[in-house]
């Protein structure tokens, strides 16, 4: 990564800042201001799943429907029992966390591979529960009518003032997880990331703190989900199949794994494309199908990533055949050979 | 005894490692293993620090059975470990490596960290102010913002050395150390021990440079297959007939 | 009701358990997932759908057809996902193949466009009736098919020289290599078959329920996946015993559940097996 001196960067972050407060004013359009609250949106999904993928080495392809589990949370509370906003908006958040930790507690001792299958059905299993629970989700007609938050009178219904709430709740997402990573925790997540063995033998409890990552990033993707329901105002059981798990992934390979800023890049540009290019939105699945290939054949660090995921870790053999376990008779073989 | 091994036995399908295996290191003194390859010394390492639990005997911790809890407890109780095949966290700092080593003694949580509370940065600066004082004493300060991935053969092994003192370790355990080091590298690191050694640190080590070992060492171990086959001092090692069979006879020959 | 859903369910298991087969095939070599697969049978029905509608009604030239293209798609899989990205973690090929599934649906909806489109049938008469259950011709035809494709595997790996090689490989691939076999020549030959495999069931699956589209493949990879699983992933036996298992546990379940939950059993009994009993039913010792 360009490493920029801390004057330049102070600089740098002013002007971004004041770009993005000024932008509703700048982009006039209300279409594209809608844009640019959807862009808020994905960069809290692509930053927590990187919480998963980019800090503790873990996969989920179940992100889709913590997404929509965060949406219906929020959307049935408000619904059916009125309470305001900023009283669903985190119950769902919590909720969404709550499912998280587990699913996390029964998978996370699963090997990367089928971890992913894992969450992969849990998702689908979500999505068809959605489908088919008529009596609480309205099945698939979905949920139409969800109301616009509202603060002291202040109504969030124009989208220039919702894209200033979403930029408050994404400006503080990435800050929360930036501080994290920075911090005991977020370095006994990158440890187990870089190897779970020595983690644990520097006293990280792994199990314990791949949960609490699973937790966490289902926590900010649960919000981000209540926040997209009660901006959109109708969600329904497709919006949040496999297809958004897969974007979300896509962001986080292509900005750039194990980074703060990598996942936010990803969002913008994923976002952006098929609006820069109009004759290109019809295709635009195909684009990210190519992308998220070459990324990893080509790019594996991503644009601002720290590592590439996918680099061999160091001092390991280049084939992974058999890749070791801990408790496979085979390490403890050629670690007792060697020795 | 800050460190007694009884009966300790692992075996992995048909294969003995470790061979009901007992030691104890007494507290403060060196206390290297050596033997053949194969003859599970790694292995009684893994044991240890619960890496690879063993399948019967014990590990006693000042007078405390350890040998059932996770390797992050045995880590808590104040064993430290360095690993053969170097096992450092190669996308993260110098500086970061060691700091993770210190896991154990703070508790800023979830909270702590992005709020940034009084503990939070208490914490946060003894450790940075500690991390310090370890990387110059093995003399990686120069280095603290490389990827560990980055560094030199010779500076990995002491960066993880350098983590494994972060934990406040009371028994360090080092495997082969000295292991593709230089003459003058070795000598280095000779020092580099014994001044550890002052401090009060005690030592289990695994190691083949046998010139390294015998100035080192108080007490030797010998492996052969899994078992034990001798034990004493530098001098009573070398004299013993079976150790110099293990070494130089039927095997290689 | 109960013949006619088992019935139904040896039919569709014949099927899964064909996939399950391609991916046993793949994760015995390699240690590792096609995510791919399901598209490459989508592009199989596709290519039988071709050949019967445009070029000639011949159920054989159609099948032919879409073990080619299984084929070439297996191939061009295995040289970007596995062969480009050998040495870096598994990981890495596995979030390939998922980018190489979405590719695939999403080319296909760009040439043939998003809308379903109708198979002709062949053989749907009624050859027979039993126990009330109605065989159709087809159904009949599509078992004693994936039994023939079975059969021609088993004497593949046991009986020829490649077969051979693929078990020397996925045994052991180091030594495998130093013996002298060309371990990429066998790994590259094995993942074009679990393509050609996958697209060959793609074309039954399209006959058998008269319709494809470009999401068609989504849902029976999973579910080949999952039959892999349930068998125990590491042996052919156990995807053949877990593909048959799961077609009837799936079609037996509509009689208890509404039919909307058909394929919440599957990713449930997935989720458990992963979980629970991640060596499957007859699966050798594996660690997942």
């Amino acid at each position: 990564m360009i490493s920029i001196s801390r004057k330049y960067r102070l600089v740098l972050q002013l002007c971004v800042g004041l770009l993005l407060i000024a932008l509703p004013y700048l982009l006039g359009n209300q279409y594209f201001v809608r844009i640019a609250t959807m862009i808020g949106i994905y960069v809290v999904l692509a930053s927590s799943l990187n919480l998963i993928i980019g800090f503790t080495g873990m996969y989920s392809l179940g992100h889709g429907a913590f997404y929509g589990i965060g949406a219906y949370a929020s959307a049935i509370l408000s619904l059916s029992l009125h309470w305001p906003f900023w009283v669903t908006m985190p119950l769902a958040g919590l909720f969404t966390a709550m499912v998280g930790a587990f699913l996390g507690l029964a998978t996370l001792r699963l090997r990367q591979t089928f971890l992913v299958f894992g969450t992969l059905a849990f998702g689908e299993i979500v999505r068809i529960l959605i489908m088919n629970w008529n009596s609480l989700t309205r099945g698939p007609m979905g949920i139409p009518g969800i109301p616009v938050p509202s603060l002291f009178g202040f109504s969030f219904k124009n989208f220039s003032n919702y894209y200033y709430l979403v930029l408050v709740f994404a400006a503080l997402v990435v800050f929360l997880i930036a501080r994290l990573y920075r911090s005991r925790v977020g370095r006994a997540w990158v440890a187990i990331r870089e190897d779970e063995v020595a983690a644990s033998t520097m006293g990280v409890p792994v199990f314990g703190y791949k949960v609490l990552a699973f937790t966490i990033s289902c926590l900010f993707t649960g919000l981000a989900g209540a926040f997209y329901g009660h901006f959109v105002r109708y969600i329904s059981a497709d919006q949040f199949g496999m297809n958004e798990s897969f974007l979300i992934l896509t962001m986080v390979a292509l900005g750039g794994t194990g980074s703060i800023i990598g996942p936010v890049i990803g969002a913008v540009i994923l976002m952006l494309i098929p609006e820069l290019f109009r004759f290109l939105a019809q295709y635009r699945s195909v684009l990210y199908g190519a992308i998220l290939i070459l990324v990893i054949v080509v790019k594996p660090e991503g644009l601002a990533g720290v590592k590439g995921l996918f680099v061999p870790p160091s001092g390991t053999a280049r084939f992974h055949f058999r890749k070791q376990k801990i408790d496979s008779a085979a390490e403890g073989q050629a670690g007792g050979g060697a020795a | 005894m800050i460190l007694e091994i009884r009966d300790l036995e692992k075996r992995f399908g048909g294969l003995v490692a470790v061979n009901k295996v007992s030691l104890s290191v007494a507290e403060g003194t060196t206390h290297a293993i050596i033997g053949p390859n194969g003859a599970g010394k790694t292995t009684l390492f893994n044991n240890i620090s619960s890496i690879i639990p063993a399948d019967s005997g014990q590990v006693v911790w000042r007078g405390e059975r350890i040998e059932r809890l996770p390797p992050q407890k045995v880590s808590a109780k104040g064993i430290s470990r360095t690993f053969q095949n170097i096992r450092l966290f190669g996308y993260m700092s110098v500086f970061d490596n060691v700091l993770t080593g210190t896991h154990n003694q703070y508790k800023s949580f979830v909270w702590a960290a992005v709020s940034h509370n009084a503990r939070y940065r208490r914490e946060d600066k003894e450790g940075r102010a500690f991390v310090m004082d370890i990387l110059e004493k093995v003399g990686l300060v120069d280095k603290r913002e490389e990827y560990a991935r980055n560094l030199s053969y010779g500076e990995q092994r002491k960066l993880e050395i350098a983590r494994a003192l972060a934990a406040r370790p009371q028994l360090l355990l080092l495997d082969e150390p000295a292991a593709g080091m230089n003459t003058a590298e070795t000598e280095e690191f000779d020092r580099f021990i014994r001044e550890l050694r002052r401090e009060g640190l005690t030592l289990l080590l695994i190691e083949h440079d046998m010139k390294l070992v015998m100035s080192l060492a108080d007490k030797i171990t010998v492996l052969d297959y899994g078992s034990k086959i001798a034990e004493g001092t530098a001098a009573e090692i070398q004299n013993d007939e079976r150790v110099i069979e293990a070494y130089l006879g039927k095997r290689r020959v | 009701m109960f013949t006619q859903q088992l019935v139904n369910g040896i039919t569709e298991g014949s099927l899964f358990a064909l996939i399950a087969i391609s991916f046993s095939l793949v994760w015995g070599l390699l240690k590792l997932v096609n995510f791919a697969m399901g598209e490459i049978y989508m592009f199989g029905a596709y290519a039988g759908w071709i050949v019967v509608s445009y070029i000639t009604p011949n159920l054989f030239l159609a099948l032919l057809a879409g073990f080619a293209v299984g084929w070439g798609l297996g191939w061009i899989v295995e040289k970007v996902a596995f062969k480009a990205l050998r040495g870096v973690p598994h990981i890495a090929s596995l979030v390939c193949t998922i980018g190489f599934s979405f590719l695939f649906k999403e080319i296909a909806a760009a040439i043939f466009g998003a809308q379903t489109k109708a198979m002709p049938s062949f053989y749907s008469s009624t050859a027979l009736v039993v126990a009330g259950a109605n065989v159709s011709w087809l159904q009949i035809f599509m078992v004693a098919l994936a039994a023939a494709m079975m059969l021609l595997l088993q004497l593949l790996f046991y009986g020829t020289k490649i077969g051979l090689g693929v078990r020397a490989v996925a045994l052991d691939y180091r030594t495998a290599g130093l013996m002298g076999i060309k371990v990429d020549r066998v790994t590259s030959i094995a993942f074009s078959l679990s393509g050609a495999l996958a697209a060959f069931v793609g074309v039954l699956a399209a006959i058998y329920y008269n319709a494809i589209n470009p999401y068609m493949g989504f849902v029976p990879g999973i579910k080949g996946f999952t039959a892999a699983v349930f068998g125990g992933i590491t042996s052919i036996p156990g995807a053949i015993l877990g593909g048959y298992l799961l077609g009837i546990i799936e079609n037996m379940s509509v009689q208890f559940v509404s039919s909307g939950y058909k394929d919440f059993v599957s990713y449930l009994l997935l989720i458990v097996f992963l979980l629970f009993r991640p060596n499957g039913i007859l699966g050798k010792k594996a660690k997942l």
